[in-house]
């Protein structure tokens, strides 16, 4: 068989002291001799442990009590070792190979590739129904909890406003979403345009001031709480939570030995992502809303436009567009028209005339700003429902 | 078994010397051998595997690496050796992402729960250091003898004791800022007041973990010592904090600069178009800061630390300067960055190697005169699983 001879030093585990050997192996037999040939050990070399082959970095023989062979030149060892029948390790022959490791980048990406498009979605959307409607319930009440003391503060609209926006509401979701279970809760913000909605998990649908004042009287209020009942009855809050999770935790895996920060950025960009699904899902549940209320699909497009009108007054240097998490809304538009088979025609008003505070932000900000300081709007009254 | 003399060419000249103590220190050469390109080839194999087997692999991939790096790691001709177990490993990473989900789920259901949770969490961080040292050291060796963590419990929560409590403070004159109302002001005084307690006492801290870290470590029969030095530390963290200065008032002189440009002063409703352009500069100044104040920082550490560390007669010391670690540190970070995350595994030797050939390790005796310690060994992973997933890793 093999006759090479490798040199080595024989550690005790007793002392530090390193005594220089040679290593041979013949027949399946490690011999280990001092360099004059006196024989020192003799072993089966199927019942020793041998150090990975990293290249030619040092490799280890463990013997039987302590005793440890260190060979400095670990691609000899392993040729050696190879001839004497011994093999690397499936993961160790891979780990040598150029190829391998080129096929193990084209792997990784598609790996990564097919568990953002479909995995993570998937396993997202299989867990969230599983959930107990509890805990997403007590997710959301821990939500409004932190955002009641952070970014909301109470609602200024009348009594009556609330009541008709209620009952418009109900009245359109007896018929457009008869199992969803909500509540609604009006609010409005410390900062930033007050027209919009959205739904924490547990069927919670905060209705900001300014959506409600700028669509009263009509039927875009319902075909946004009807968008916010998408979000709900498809759990898409857990299912974004779920997602960022996942996101993140093999972000950690791939970058997370290079910087925790970087290993964020991933997480961020991707819940960008995932929820212009999220949004386009809840457009069409929108109008399938509408519908099933005996309404025309044409509201969702005005509430669309609406949004379209504040996003423009704000974008002079806000956000840029990729960071919107309501992004393209033209698109947006162009497919709900599409499905809801509103005449092609059909432009947005522009500018829209029942938006009234949101032609003029200026104006917006200080309604915002007048019950904080106890202006004439009245005196900030608590959290209703 | 000791016929030393005839093999002269096969070990390095220190350990051939007969065995009568040397009058002089021997220099022990240290040499790191790993390459980019081998490491590449197992990050990426490893990184491959953990991802088809949902993150299981992780602990071999961390084993296999840390092997890799500590193989080729050579001490005076021979290398080091990491032994981790990774089912241990493995089991304490389940552990610690069990505490991790319910420390992130206790903080979205309410703000109590997950104050409670971090108050757990912060009393449980010193037994996951100490077992996270024991792990590391317990599980390293270098010529057939074992390195260890001499050390209980108990010392390392009267080691960390000072920082509990300063963080308890912050905690609960964070806890007291939260019941205030919306609207009303809360009175920010005594979060001020623990956060200069945490500027003016972090050196101190830091000197106290480090001495424990490295007073309390084991190779085979030798103790390992780090040398009093409090003022030192205060030393180190003043000069950074005088290298950053300047790029903070460079900040600040560019932030009144472009309020002035964008007019915010006069129409506040211009801070939205001012915002990205100052959230740029503020990242870019703060990586310039970084690299250069936290090189200075790094650099100066170590020589600090390992210049007062020895191990009975072994005396350590480390030429590695700012300007060296910036360069290592611009390079790789750049390269990373543009190659999302592939050079890496460069950066990650890179930076070894500079760190490992500016050592320097000279003994005043012969290593011969070692013999084995009789520390118990350290098989469970939990505090090492905790460390990795929280992210505090605090290097040798």
């Amino acid at each position: 068989m093999s006759d090479a001879v490798l040199e080595g030093l024989l550690f005790d585990g007793r002392s530090a002291a390193a005594t220089p050997i040679r290593v041979a192996f013949t027949g399946g037999i490690l011999t280990v001799t001092t360099p004059e040939g006196q024989l020192l050990v003799e072993d089966a070399l199927a019942r020793l442990a041998v150090t990975e082959a990293f290249g030619s970095a040092p490799r280890q023989i463990r013997l039987p009590g302590g005793t440890v062979v260190e060979v400095p030149d670990g691609t000899a060892l392993t040729a050696a070792l190879g001839a004497a029948g011994r093999r690397p390790g499936l993961v160790d022959r891979l780990e040598a190979r150029w190829r391998a490791a080129l096929a193990a980048v084209v792997a990784c990406a598609g790996v990564l590739v097919a568990a953002y498009v479909y995995g993570l979605p998937a396993a997202a959307r299989w867990i969230a129904r599983r959930l107990p409607a509890s805990a997403e319930q007590r997710l959301g009440d821990g939500a409004l909890e932190i955002l009641d003391g952070n970014l909301l503060r109470p609602s200024t609209l009348r009594e009556g406003e609330r009541r008709a926006a209620q009952a418009r509401v109900d009245d359109a979701a007896r018929l457009g979403a008869p199992g969803v279970k909500y509540r609604l809760l009006f609010r409005s913000t410390g900062l930033g345009s007050s027209t919009n909605a959205f739904a924490l998990p547990g069927g919670t649908v905060v209705l900001l001031d300014g959506l409600v004042r700028g669509t009263a009287g009509d039927d875009r209020l319902v075909a946004v709480v009807g968008h916010e009942l998408g979000h709900v009855a498809r759990r898409h809050s857990m299912q974004a939570f779920l997602m960022s999770a996942g996101v993140g935790a093999v972000a950690s895996l791939v970058w997370g030995d290079f910087s925790g920060q970087a290993a964020g950025i991933p997480a961020t960009l991707a819940m960008f992502d995932y929820s212009r699904d999220a949004e386009r899902e809840a457009d069409e549940d929108a109008v399938r809303f509408l519908r099933g209320s005996g309404r025309s699909a044409l509201p969702m497009v005005d509430a669309l436009c609406l949004l379209q009108s504040v996003e423009r007054a704000a974008a002079m240097g806000g956000l840029p567009r990729f960071l919107s998490t309501h992004p393209k809304l033209a698109e947006r538009i162009e497919h709900v028209r599409k499905l809801g088979n509103v005449d092609p025609s059909y432009r947005c008003p522009d500018p829209p005339p029942e938006a009234g505070p949101t032609c003029e932000p200026a104006n917006d900000e200080d309604d915002e700003h007048e019950p904080a300081s106890g202006g004439p709007g009245g005196a900030p009254r608590p959290g209703n429902d | 078994m000791h016929e030393l003399d005839a093999a002269a060419h096969a070990v390095p000249a220190a350990f051939t010397a007969a065995p009568a103590p040397p009058t002089q220190p021997q220099r022990l050469p240290v040499r790191f051998s790993g390459s980019g390109g081998e490491y590449f080839r197992i990050w990426i194999v490893n990184l491959l595997l953990t991802l088809v087997t949902l993150g299981i692999w992780s602990a071999w991939a961390k084993v296999r690496k840390t092997r890799y790096f500590w193989s080729n790691t050579q001490l005076a001709g021979a290398a080091f050796q990491y032994h981790g177990n990774p089912v241990a490993i493995l089991r304490g990473r389940l552990l610690a992402g069990a505490f991790l989900v319910a420390y992130s789920v206790a903080g979205r259901i309410s703000i109590t729960a997950g104050m409670i949770a971090g108050a757990v969490l912060m009393f449980l961080s010193p037994w996951f250091f100490y077992k996270s040292m024991r792990f590391k050291l317990a599980n390293t060796s270098w010529r057939g003898l074992w390195f260890g963590f001499d050390s209980t419990a108990r010392q390392a929560y009267a080691v960390l004791a000072p920082a509990m409590v300063l963080g308890g403070l912050l905690f609960v004159s964070l806890a007291a800022m939260q019941r205030f109302a919306p609207g009303e002001t809360p009175n920010p005084v005594p979060v001020l007041l623990v956060e200069l307690a945490f500027f003016v006492f972090w050196p101190w801290l830091h000197a106290r973990v480090k001495a424990y870290q490295h007073g309390r470590a084991r190779y085979g029969s030798l103790a390992f010592e780090l040398e009093p030095s409090t003022g030192a530390f205060y030393g180190v963290y003043g000069k950074a904090f005088l290298v950053a200065l300047p790029f903070f008032v460079l900040l600040g002189v560019v932030m009144a600069a472009m309020f002035a440009a964008t007019g915010v002063l006069k129409e506040p409703t211009a801070m939205k178009r001012a915002l990205i352009p100052i959230m740029v500069v503020t990242y870019a100044v703060f990586l310039v800061a970084y690299a250069f104040a936290g090189a200075f920082f790094t650099a100066r550490l170590q020589r600090l630390v390992w210049t007062r560390t020895h191990a009975g007669p072994v005396h350590f010391s480390t030429s590695v300067t700012a300007r060296g670690y910036m360069r290592v540190w611009i390079v790789n970070g750049l390269l990373t960055l543009l190659t999302i995350g592939i050079y890496w595994p460069w950066a990650a030797v890179a930076i070894a190697r500079y760190r490992l050939d500016c050592m320097t390790v000279e003994a005043g005796a012969p290593l011969e005169a070692i013999a084995a310690g009789s520390l118990p060994t350290e098989r469970s992973a939990t505090g090492e699983g905790a460390v990795d997933l929280f992210g505090w890793d605090i290097g040798l």
